[in-house]
């Protein structure tokens, strides 16, 4: 294994083909896709429940890609779908997610705040190690218990210790999940997630005082958008501030967690390009002084690349296979979700 | 390997991993010439010929 070996893998898909090739051969999935992307971001703005964004543009692109999906082999010829636009789909996949993944690291991957947590809270920062580490490590017994195949299990894994949604985008394509198996860790990521945003809001809040609800708040709940909505019911900054360094702790950790579920799966050192990038990246915004209004603009570039992915790997998936399979995961999810908050309150005891 | 193994292989090759996942529902038996027939027909007689090789 060469040193290019480490951050580059051969594609399986057309080889010998450049990048540009593929675009040009794939434009019309690669267009669905970027159609699909932006009526989701579009659409994510006016689903607003009592005030609170439930579903975000995640999640949507990746529903309304199936649902049209579903829509389009009902009344095209499904076999014209699967040869002509989906070969496009996969090309979206593999020209955003990069673009997306280094702009997430940008916005995201705060080294000035991983030095806040680690030198000013030392115990919540070994607490939150433990705690990422069971979640993966329950998502992959239980999940081997439950004959789920080990990558997907990863899969799940990742959305549920690091950052939701956003994870599951970075991470797919590195866990080379299938379509379906995507589209079932997205969907589950975020029902999950809302029964959680209520769990927490209308009940653990109502028992745990304002440091400890803002540590668990940070070091379990899936979303940062769920996330900041929850912190933000305690009416406290500085506590709100603290809830959300540990999550971008969580978001940092996937530096350490990427590599070592790349070698369970694969037994072999691999460290794709553009997590390198996401780490560049992350470096330069932490110790530069970019304006909110670049800020904003990183955080639109990932949002759109992940978007117009998701939404590829949407309409790439089928309805009746994501329907049969979402049982066992969603069991699965539940699960590992309670095993966090069990092991956060037994851990306090302990550490 | 498997016909089957083979035939994915290739159809990842010419059409991506989503619609390699077709092969799946095809049986061991009629797998070559089902694909090699999708392949002629989106992507030539050509590309098909490696199939000949399974």
């Amino acid at each position: 294994m060469g040193f290019k070996d480490v951050f580059f893998e051969k594609r399986d898909f057309r080889p010998d083909d450049n990048i540009f090739t593929l675009i040009k051969d794939g434009w019309i999935g690669i267009l669905t896709a970027v159609i699909v992307g932006i009526l989701a971001i579009n659409l994510s703005g006016y689903i607003v429940i009592s005030g609170k964004k439930y579903f975000d543009a995640f999640f949507l692109a990746t529903t309304i890609g199936i649902i049209i999906r579903f829509i389009m082999s009902k009344t095209l010829d499904d076999t014209k779908f699967t040869f002509k636009i989906s070969p496009g789909l996969y090309v979206a996949q593999l020209v955003l997610m990069p673009i997306g993944v280094i702009f997430y690291g940008a916005n995201h991957f705060n080294v000035n705040e991983v030095i806040y947590v680690a030198s000013t809270t030392p115990l919540a920062f070994v607490q939150l190690i433990i705690l990422v580490s069971l979640v993966f490590i329950s998502m992959y017994y239980i999940g081997k218990a439950l004959k789920l195949p080990e990558r997907f299990s990863l899969l799940l894994g990742f959305g549920s210790a690091v950052c939701g949604t956003a994870a599951l985008a970075v991470t797919a394509p590195i866990c080379k999940t299938d379509s379906d198996e995507t589209s079932i860790a997205l969907i589950l990521n975020t029902l999950v997630t809302i029964v959680g945003f209520f769990f927490f809001t209308k009940v653990l809040f109502n028992f745990m005082d304002v440091k400890s609800f803002a540590e668990i708040t940070g070091s379990v709940i899936f979303q940062t958008g769920f996330t900041k909505m929850i912190l933000s019911v305690m009416g406290n900054p500085d506590m709100y501030a603290y809830g959300m360094a540990l999550k971008a702790l969580r978001i940092a950790l996937l530096i350490i967690s990427i590599p070592t579920v790349v070698y369970i799966l694969r037994k072999k050192i691999f460290i794709p390009w553009y997590m390198v990038l996401f780490l560049i990246a992350g470096i330069i915004v932490s110790f530069s002084n970019f304006s909110a209004e670049v800020m904003g603009s990183f955080a639109k570039i990932y949002i759109y690349m992940f978007s117009m992915g998701l939404a590829a790997v949407g309409l790439n998936a089928d309805i009746t296979s994501v329907a049969r399979n979402f049982w066992k995961p969603l069991g699965l999810v539940v699960a590992t979700f309670a095993i966090s908050i069990v092991s956060f309150f037994l851990l306090n005891l302990v550490l | 390997m498997s016909k089957k193994d083979k035939c994915k292989e290739l159809m990842t090759k010419f059409f991506g991993p989503a619609t390699a996942a077709k092969v799946d529902a095809m049986s061991e038996d009629t797998c070559v010439d089902e694909c090699k027939k999708i392949v002629t027909g989106f992507l030539g007689a050509d590309k098909a010929k490696e199939f000949d090789s399974i």
